[in-house]
């Protein structure tokens, strides 16, 4: 099972690149601490995973079948991929990284499901556009609501303060629940590992890539994509947080990261000012062209290289 | 976490009561102060209530600078921390215009005719009018903010009331028979003494602009 070591690693840096998602504006606009956000990051990532996680697992078994040596390679080259784009802190989704690397491999070995990949990618392109949906509505009933209850400066400020760490905290239960799929999902689609043993390990070890490498995202994300206020911002993570549980629920792997950024879209919409700093955007979306490209690329060299070697 | 919040933005409002009582102080010694003076001249007395005003406004920026400082240490939100830095400083002049006021009756002495006399303590009530509206605003933001606009809306009215007095009295002074220095001294007397209710609308627009802005 020394396979496992590369979902491990991939796990680690799906926790380094997705906790920005949940609680980067907190923590870039200093409205929660660093180690704060780390630690119930950490914990309900677990959680999700442990309690909902196996869902997404499935949705993987359908997309390819290879043996644990191929299951290593695929997430190999999604933990590279994403750790390269963790380095120039964009936040790139770890579902693309992977179904890119399971997509060659299914190439490869002539094994593609394509009816499973036709429903992941059209959930891709349904993340951004139902978060946006949720962030809309979300907006007006909770707005509403803020509005009839005329909340002191403080009292205004700690309901925020608390929702924000609610939301991230529900945030990070629904990254755990959805996500999990992405880092031990391959290992389980080979055999080799039980749905349950698959999201313990991989909430683990995603948890400890929050703990361990998540400051720097967290800092592009919060400070460099958004301009938000803070009543905008918890919208947009429980607008996040329900879109991505929603699609744990569906049991395919999302992005948190098109959900965010769909959801500060929907707050542009409504309150018809820029909130998303152009050039950042175009990073974000070079990173979610770039990903699946990357991980698809190195699988399918990899993968080439070691059956002409005759090594697999 | 909550009780961890909770704590520090209590003590930021309990500064801020603690803040504004200092600020009263000042406002009450100086209106005393002047209304001594145009009645008994330059006593003790009054002497002793420019020392009071000039104390209670330097404790006021202690309290403020000290403010200034737990919020800098991350007891709220950005924005809140903003707003609160922001409405403090408006809140600020307000004291400052007090003590410049009464202070140019402490350096210059100046003889006040007995047309002036009589107005002084009418254009003092309605800028003390406009104080006492500030502390209201003040109360308002902390507790149910909407309320802010409609007491913006009277201390503007009050503000109003004020430069019509002011346009008043200037011109009187202009028309009468004293020396030119003379009349520049007591017109600036006057635009002194009504700079505290300019300051109070400004810090109430200050304060609308908070409440405004928490309008989702």
């Amino acid at each position: 099972m020394w396979q496992l070591i590369s979902g491990v690693f991939l796990g680690w840096s799906l926790g380094a690149n997705d906790a920005s998602n949940v609680f980067g504006t907190a923590v870039a606009s200093r409205m929660v601490k660093f180690w704060t956000a780390a630690v119930l990051c950490s914990v309900f990532v677990l959680l999700g995973a442990l309690l909902q996680g196996t869902g997404g697992m499935h949705t993987y078994k359908g997309l390819s079948t290879y043996g644990l040596n191929f299951a290593f390679i695929v997430s190999l080259s999604a933990a590279v991929t994403v750790t390269i784009m963790t380095i120039w802190g964009l936040p790139v989704s770890t579902s693309q990284a992977v179904v890119g690397s399971m997509v060659a491999m299914g190439v490869l070995r002539n094994s593609i499901e394509w009816g499973g990949l036709t429903k992941v990618v059209l959930c891709w392109v349904g993340t951004p556009l139902g978060a946006m949906l949720v962030a809309i509505l979300l907006y007006f009933i909770l707005g509403e609501i803020f509005n009839r209850i005329d909340f002191s400066l403080f009292m205004y400020d700690k309901v925020l303060r608390i929702g924000l760490i609610a939301a991230g905290s529900y945030g990070a239960y629904a990254l755990g629940a959805n996500n999990v799929a992405n880092v031990t999902g391959p290992f389980v689609a080979s055999g080799e590992l039980s749905p349950s043993m698959g999201a313990l390990i991989g909430g683990l070890s995603i948890g400890l890539g929050i703990l361990t490498f998540s400051r720097n995202v967290m800092m592009t994300v919060g400070a460099g994509l958004v301009k938000l206020n803070a009543f905008s911002a918890f919208v947009v993570v429980l607008s996040e947080a329900i879109t991505v549980h929603i699609y744990a629920e569906v049991g395919v792997p999302v992005s948190t990261s098109q959900a965010v950024v769909g959801a500060v879209l929907g707050i542009g919409i409504i309150r018809g000012v820029k909130t998303v700093n152009t050039s950042t955007l175009v990073k974000i979306i070079f990173g979610w062209i770039g990903t699946p490209a990357v991980s698809f690329g190195l699988t399918w060299g990899i993968t080439a290289a070691v059956l002409k070697l005759g090594i697999l | 976490m909550a009780p961890f919040f909770w704590s520090k933005s209590k003590s930021v409002e309990e500064m801020i009561e603690n803040y504004m009582l200092s600020v009263d102080e000042c406002i009450q010694s100086c209106s005393n102060g002047i209304e001594d003076y145009i009645t008994n001249g330059c006593t003790d007395t009054f002497i002793t209530l420019n020392k009071k005003t000039h104390q209670a406004e330097s404790r006021a920026d202690d309290i403020r600078r000290e403010i200034e400082f737990k919020l800098y240490g991350k007891a709220l939100l950005p924005e809140s921390r903003g707003d609160l830095l922001g409405m403090l400083e408006s809140i600020d002049n307000i004291p400052g215009a007090a003590e410049g006021s009464i202070n140019i009756f402490y350096l210059e002495r100046p003889e006040i005719t007995e047309f002036v006399k009589k107005i002084i303590p009418d254009l003092l009530e309605v800028n003390l009018e406009a104080y006492s509206l500030i502390r209201k605003a003040v109360d308002a933001i902390l507790n149910n903010p909407r309320e802010t606009l409609y007491i913006d809306k009277e201390i503007d009215s009050r503000e109003s009331k004020a430069d019509t007095m002011q346009q008043d009295i200037v011109l009187s002074i202009f028309k009468s028979d004293l020396e030119l220095a003379h009349k520049n001294q007591l017109k600036a007397i006057i635009s002194s003494i009504n700079r505290i209710s300019d300051r109070c609308q400004d810090s109430a627009d200050r304060m609308s602009i908070i409440a405004i802005k928490r309008r989702i």
